[in-house]
């Protein structure tokens, strides 16, 4: 126990780059994430509303839209990673770094969110939104006050997993020089095998799981009245 | 206050259409609460529909005090909307808010500031006596609390017409009676103009000044309770004061009579069933309140050859008899 505790506060990797990996791994989930909430919500609900019985019923349109998200959803992660490098070299500047690797991690959870906002709102009962029309709201209140608001609590829960899935995927960014925790790991503990690198780094990525899903599961509690 | 005229609602389906409403005329008086009552698949649920301009008819119009919704573009149709409330059978309240914000949210639809709102809330929810309540959410009320919260909100924008759509289905008999008591007493007060659809006659019996029986889209009959339901053998008269099921089997001759006590006693028309003798049956029979009347209703099996004598005695007793048309078996025809 002794050696571990020497091992942690000497080894130079550990105190000098994990600090610095960490902050990279929760900067680039933390930016896809936001891109996520901000690009995601919008699709779900999109998505949701295209359904021949949602808000704006279009077959066609509806089609296409679900087409691109399933062929995005396909894609194992680290081949999506590879192949939009073009598209965040166009974005970024460069394919290397954690700034880049928001790029694929967006791109890659995107779809995966709209999915689960899209399963969300459309668990709220028809009836609440047949009353709003009654009442005469517009379709935007409708979707803002009743479809995203009733949804919230099942909404910020599947944006939990989201962010948790980000976390796993940043780490696969790693492999292909997106920086981070992951890169730290298989740089040093991996290829340079230094198994107390490898197993801290898994230690800092489980702890920031468990912190995720406690906040988001507090939040949901906070804002679920059923 | 409410003008049907002609209307008719189709819906396209692959194996032909469907026709949901046909030939609709109906008038709704100012200030009356009108049921509108049969089995499910007749047509209420899309008749409601039409009144709220949710559902567009095929042909003919809709108007409501003085608006032809059935007219109207969508966006003018909203503001219609706010004239008329609408109670759902399963309330549709807003899990995510507090009663006081549910009963808000028509305001907020209608542009209302927001401390005009407060006050207009606290005013309703004291209305249906919740007022102690307005901070709790709908997952902490009782099915009627809920149901007075729906009709809180549907009194919001001080419509001049309230649509219940099965406002008390899912609710139990005492819950029922308040739940209908407060509309009856909302009319009272506020002099609103009230449409109740549902598959239960005493609710029709409870609150309503008239009634209109649906039957595969069309009217079968309509008219104010009081006549319609002391009319034998009508549709709306058989349909509102049921007798119980009497089980088949082979008959002589079935009367029907009615009877209300505005004009007979039950004691009197009991007294005159009874003095019919040994070999007349009742097999079934009913006495229902009906605002402040009670209205009965009775089956009677008589032998063949004394029907013409039967019908007379009970004629003459101030009750309203019709006999079964002669057949070997007609008790399911009648029943």
């Amino acid at each position: 126990m002794g050696d571990l505790w020497i091992e942690l506060t000497t080894n130079r990797v550990i105190t000098e780059k994990l600090p610095e990996a960490t902050l990279e791994t929760l900067q680039m989930v933390g930016l896809s994430a936001l891109i996520t909430a901000v690009v995601g919500l919008p699709l779900g609900l999109l998505l949701r509303s295209l359904a021949a019985d949602g808000l704006l019923p279009n077959r066609p349109l509806s089609a296409v839209l679900g087409f691109v998200v399933n062929v995005l959803r396909s894609l194992p992660f680290i081949i999506l990673a590879v192949a939009v490098i073009p598209l965040t070299r166009a974005i970024v500047g460069t394919s290397l770094g954690w700034e880049a690797a928001v790029v694929p991690l967006s791109i890659g959870t995107i779809p995966f969110f709209a999915r689960l906002v899209e399963t969300a709102v459309r668990d709220v009962a028809p009836g609440k939104v047949e009353a709003a029309r009654v009442m005469g709201s517009t379709t935007p209140k409708i979707l803002r006050s009743v479809l995203v608001r009733e949804a919230l609590p099942a909404i910020v829960s599947g944006f939990t997993v989201t962010v948790i899935a980000l976390i796993g995927f940043s780490a696969m960014v790693g492999a292909i020089g997106g920086g981070g925790l992951g890169f730290l790991a298989i740089t040093y503990g991996f290829q340079r095998f230094d198994p107390v690198v490898l197993y801290t780094s898994v230690v800092v990525i489980i702890v920031l799981v468990t912190v995720v899903q406690l906040v988001g599961d507090a939040v949901a509690r906070r804002l679920d009245h059923r | 206050m409410i003008e049907l005229s002609g209307l008719r609602k189709v819906y396209p389906s692959p194996d032909g259409d469907v026709v949901a409403l046909d030939g609709i005329d109906l008038t709704v008086e100012r200030g009356t609460v009108h049921g509108i009552v049969g089995r499910s698949g007749a047509g209420k649920s899309t008749l409601i529909r039409c009144l709220t301009g949710l559902e567009r008819p095929t042909a003919g119009t809709v108007t409501v005090d003085g608006v032809t919704i059935s007219d109207l573009a969508e966006n003018r149709l909203r503001t219609a909307r706010r004239k008329t409330g609408m109670v759902f059978q399963h309330v549709n309240l807003l899990d995510s808010r507090t009663i006081a914000d549910n009963v808000a949210y028509p305001l907020e639809v209608a542009g209302v500031r927001r401390a005009q709102r407060a006050a207009r809330v606290a005013e309703l929810l004291d209305l249906v006596d919740l007022g102690h309540r307005a901070s709790a959410y709908p997952a902490q009320l009782s099915g009627g609390q809920k149901q007075r919260v729906g009709i809180a909100r549907a009194l919001a924008t001080e419509p001049a017409v309230l649509l219940c759509d099965e406002p008390t289905s899912a609710l139990d008999g005492e819950t029922t009676r308040q739940i209908l008591g407060l509309v009856s007493d909302l009319r009272d007060r506020l002099g609103i103009t009230v449409v109740v659809i549902t598959h239960e006659p005493s609710v029709v019996r409870e609150t309503c000044d008239a009634a209109t029986l649906l039957e595969h889209g069309r009217i079968v009959q309509s008219g104010a309770l009081a006549q319609v339901v002391t009319q034998v053998g009508s549709p709306l008269s058989r349909a509102l004061v049921p007798v119980p099921d009497v089980p088949p089997g082979r008959r002589r001759r079935l009367v029907e009579a009615v009877f209300a006590t505005d004009a007979v006693s039950t004691a009197t028309a009991f007294g005159a069933v009874a003095a019919l003798g040994d070999d007349v049956e009742v097999l079934s029979a009913t006495v229902e309140p009906l605002g402040t009347l009670r209205v009965g209703r009775l089956l009677v099996d008589t032998p063949q050859e004394r029907t013409d004598e039967v019908v007379a005695l009970l004629r003459a007793a101030g009750l309203d008899p019709l006999a079964a048309p002669a057949a070997d078996d007609a008790g399911q025809e009648v029943a």
